[in-house]
């Protein structure tokens, strides 16, 4: 395939190639299922439709028909599951309060969802501030870097998530970046890890192009045409803000919102590594629950309900917006 | 003037912006050159020793492994999986087509715990080994909508009039989809294959219910490390990572010249 010097030879071997694929392309093997395919519409659209439709209902909706089942179960000894019907699992994650040392500490479930949910309540309104600027900055620029700058918001994405939150350890932990920062202001070495504001500071940092990137599609769709004529008739630039392109970038604030606090409510790794024994959310019960108590029922009821409070906030958003519109353009 | 003002601010605020979003990446490559046995910062010198025992740890280079075959593996089935169902989404029209398409984009919103939970708890009801390929469909469920996105986004600009072209001059339909419609979609399959790759390559939080000593991907071991023994490998191993995940699609992205990367968003 070296072309250096006599192109010509390229030509019959890319023509020979061409021969081969043609011939392959009109075997009476492939062709005879693709006309009988092709002749009927419907059942081509039931084929390809349907693949995707088909995997989804064989790897995601009958596992979660199958711990919906599951969640009725009892529990035998050394985690095994004894399929006779029980509430007992329901009633335990929503009912049953625990007492620790004389101390009745309410329910544990309820109390981890509840501390979940304002967990991604404070990371999805800080990383709304934060993101906003920077989304707006790219939507506006007209800087020749653009590409180069969104390709810095989406390359952290990339990164695995237990790298990213490894990262931020390094910066919050003992002889971390900022212990090392307030020891050169003459202040002594500190640990900011294992505490609420780490947890919410990693999901911060690691949710942030979540943020960005819906707001930067929205400015950037705002025509130059409209902030010009609001500057011509006379309005300042921050009315020109208020009344023209905060409003018109408010679908990309409400997909960056629901995204960010779909993924912060649902996280495992923030709380697993940046929190300490009182940061722990939703995903780390679930996974303690199921791992190590082996208890399938009872880890298939929190799921269940977990999923059930998720859908019914997803609802009320998508009020708002479609969720099609959300991920097939957002993100 | 005061305009000019106005938007140095935004842009000084959207560059410590980006330094938070990045300063910890190049903390974790800074620090895995560090001699010493605790990562400290800033590093105290310069040295590979890290570097040399991941290397010639041979646990840590068998999970590298697994996680390049799983997140190969997912990136092939969803990238197929996803393309012929984002071509029938596209160009039929049938009953219920949204609330369908929305079951795609469901591994997006559920968390990754209930998937895991119910995937594991599922495929062990039905007897299924764990190995590669209960690993390749666990992911490639979880990675299914983003390729399913992007290839469904090129397809709603292709211009239809090209394969009706091709079929005039005589091409057979199986010739009209390998010789044009294959090509023109290839940037948007490209991006959505890749970004499935990445995302199937740092998974962990579904994963952990998956695995199985022999099955153990990169991500979990450094889970494992993090959580057991801080010993100074997780840097080198962490580092390894981000140029998997960063480096290797940026060159083929340059190879390539197709802007894969910037399609996938």
């Amino acid at each position: 395939m070296s072309g250096d010097g006599e192109p010509g030879t390229r030509e019959p071997y890319a023509d020979r190639w061409l021969a081969v694929r043609s011939r392959i392309l009109n075997s009476p093997a492939l062709m005879n299922p693709v006309h009988w395919l092709t002749g009927r519409k419907r059942a081509l659209a039931v084929a390809q439709a349907g693949v995707g439709i088909f995997w989804m209902m064989l790897f995601l909706l009958a596992p979660l028909l199958y711990i919906f089942t599951i969640s009725f179960w009892q529990t035998g000894a050394a985690g095994t599951m004894v399929q006779e019907f029980t509430l007992e699992n329901y009633y335990s994650v929503l009912l049953q309060d625990v007492s620790l040392t004389g101390f009745d500490v309410g329910n544990i479930y309820l109390l981890v969802l509840w501390q979940s949910l304002k967990f991604g309540i404070a990371v999805t309104a800080i990383t709304l501030v934060l993101g906003y600027v920077p989304g707006y900055y790219l939507g506006r620029s007209d800087s020749r870097w653009l590409p180069v700058l969104l390709l810095l918001i989406i390359l952290p994405f990339w990164v695995p998530l237990i790298v990213r939150y490894y990262a931020w350890m390094l910066v919050l932990g003992e002889s971390g970046v900022l212990s090392w920062a307030i020891e050169l202001l003459g202040f002594g070495s500190r640990n900011f890890l294992y505490n609420d504001l780490a947890v919410i500071s990693g999901l911060v940092q690691v949710l942030l192009p979540f943020m960005i990137l819906p707001i930067y599609n929205s400015v950037s769709k705002i025509e130059d045409s409209l902030l010009e004529s609001a500057k011509t008739m006379g309005a300042n630039p921050i009315r020109t803000f208020y009344e023209v392109s905060l409003p018109l970038s408010l679908p990309g604030v409400v997909a960056g919102c629901i995204l960010v606090f779909i993924l912060a409510v649902g996280s495992f790794l923030a709380p697993a590594l940046l929190g300490g024994p009182g940061d722990q959310m939703i995903a780390n019960l679930i996974e303690r629950t199921f791992l190590q108590g082996q208890n399938w029922p009872l880890a298939s009821a929190m799921s269940f309900v977990y999923l059930v409070v998720l859908f019914v906030m997803i609802t009320a958003f998508n009020r708002f917006v479609s969720l099609d519109e959300l991920f097939g353009e957002g993100s | 003037m005061r305009d000019d003002l106005r938007w140095t601010a935004v842009k000084a605020t959207s560059a410590l912006v980006y330094l938070f979003l990045l300063a910890p990446l190049f903390v974790v490559v800074a620090i895995s050159f560090n001699p010493t046995q605790f990562a400290t910062f800033p590093p105290a010198g310069f040295s590979l020793e890290w570097y040399y025992d991941f290397f010639t740890h041979d646990r840590m280079l068998r999970s590298l492994f697994n996680s390049f075959v799983v997140a190969t593996g997912s990136a092939i089935v969803a990238g197929v999986v996803g393309m012929i169902s984002a071509f029938g989404f596209v160009r039929y029209d049938f009953r219920w087509k949204n609330a369908l398409s929305s079951l795609l984009f469901l591994p997006m919103i559920i968390s990754p715990v209930v998937i895991g939970v119910a995937l594991t708890t599922f495929l062990t009801e039905i007897g299924m080994e764990r190995n590669y390929l209960y690993l390749i469909a666990g992911h490639s469920t979880l990675v299914l909508p983003y390729v399913f996105v992007t290839v469904r986004a090129q397809l709603y600009r292709f211009d239809q009039e090209l394969e009706e072209a091709a079929r005039t001059l005589g091409a057979n339909e199986l010739e009209t989809f390998v010789e044009v419609t294959l090509p023109l979609i290839m940037p948007g399959l490209g991006a959505g294959m890749l970004l499935a790759f990445v995302i199937s390559f740092g998974e962990f939080t579904a994963t952990q219910f998956w695995i199985q000593p022999q099955t153990t991907t990169a991500p979990i071991e450094i889970y494992t490390m993090v959580r057991t023994s801080l010993t100074p490998m997780i840097n080198a191993m962490a580092t390894m990572l981000i140029v998997v995940t960063v480096v290797v699609p940026l060159v083929l992205d340059a190879v390539l010249g197709k802007n894969l990367i910037l399609k996938s968003a």
